[in-house]
């Protein structure tokens, strides 16, 4: 009786572990993927000229305004702010889903995403904790 | 984590404890059914009903209707793994509602596709050996 409980306890841990370790792996493998294809460096100025809309951009700017943090219909929350590289400014949108960023105006900051169009205004999209204090 | 993944780690559990397959799949993926619920917390996706306190209800409501435990407890054993695996995204679960807080391991997003084709493979060698094994000892 024991050596059943023992038995059939044994493959539950094996099912909990691996999931964690799969869990582990993915988010490590995915986090090497993102280095590697990280998407060359560009400027405000270029994005507000040639308007590369949708295509993942990487760009450096100093925060210039802070919005209200947004909470969607489903409660999915997300932090806006403007960045300025001194010409011009960019709306940074970003998802608090898997952390946020601590960001006050002044601050530079390194903003991975993806360059949309929302409603008239151009923006990047991201999640908040791929912004990067520089 | 993904429709297929709770499925299978679900049924992996139930083959493990020699319980009934079909109530321990019907409670791994009938959890995000909350996913049409759009009324705000706690009636959203990962709110009231991503929660013990909903699988304890839906165990006791199935065993007034079946009269059979082994079906009300596989139904709750694929409820409850379904929330353990959504602990490891970084929303987590609410694991002591109506304390409203959220435990997560932020090990994986939901939709990473090696952690879920992972858990998938794991469930599926799970299902083989037991269910070799029950078969030896039948």
């Amino acid at each position: 009786m024991n050596k059943e409980l023992e038995f059939r306890a044994a493959g539950i841990i094996v099912l909990i572990v691996s999931a964690m370790l799969f869990s582990v792996l993915g988010t490590v493998c995915t986090n090497t993927y993102s280095l590697k294809n990280a998407p060359a460096k560009t400027t405000i100025s270029y994005l507000l000229t040639e308007f590369p809309v949708n295509q993942y951009v990487c760009v450096e700017g100093t925060v210039s305004e802070i919005l209200p943090d947004y909470t969607s219909k489903k409660g999915y929350k997300y932090q806006q702010f403007f960045i300025t590289d001194g010409k011009n400014s960019l709306k940074v949108f970003c998802s608090k889903y898997s952390g946020s960023v601590n960001v006050s105006v002044n601050d530079h900051v390194s903003v991975t995403g993806k360059f949309q169009k929302f409603g008239n205004t151009y923006e990047i999209y991201t999640q908040c904790k791929d912004i990067e204090k520089t | 984590m993904l429709a297929p993944t709770h499925l299978f780690f679900a049924y992996a559990l139930a083959e493990i404890l020699r319980l009934p397959r079909l109530p321990a799949i019907i409670g791994g993926v009938i959890v995000d059914m909350d996913m049409v619920l759009q009324y705000g917390f706690p009636f959203m996706h990962r709110g009231i009903v991503h929660t013990p306190l909903i699988m304890i209800v839906s165990m006791m409501v199935l065993y007034v209707f079946t009269k059979n435990q082994d079906q009300a407890f596989s139904f709750g054993l694929g409820f409850v793994s379904h929330l353990f695996l959504d602990t490891l995204n970084p929303t987590g679960i609410m694991w002591l509602y109506p304390y409203p807080m959220y435990f997560s391991l932020n090990l994986a997003q939901y939709n990473n596709l090696i952690a879920n084709a992972g858990i998938i493979f794991a469930s599926l060698l799970c299902i083989v050996f037991y269910r070799w094994k029950n078969e030896q000892r039948a």
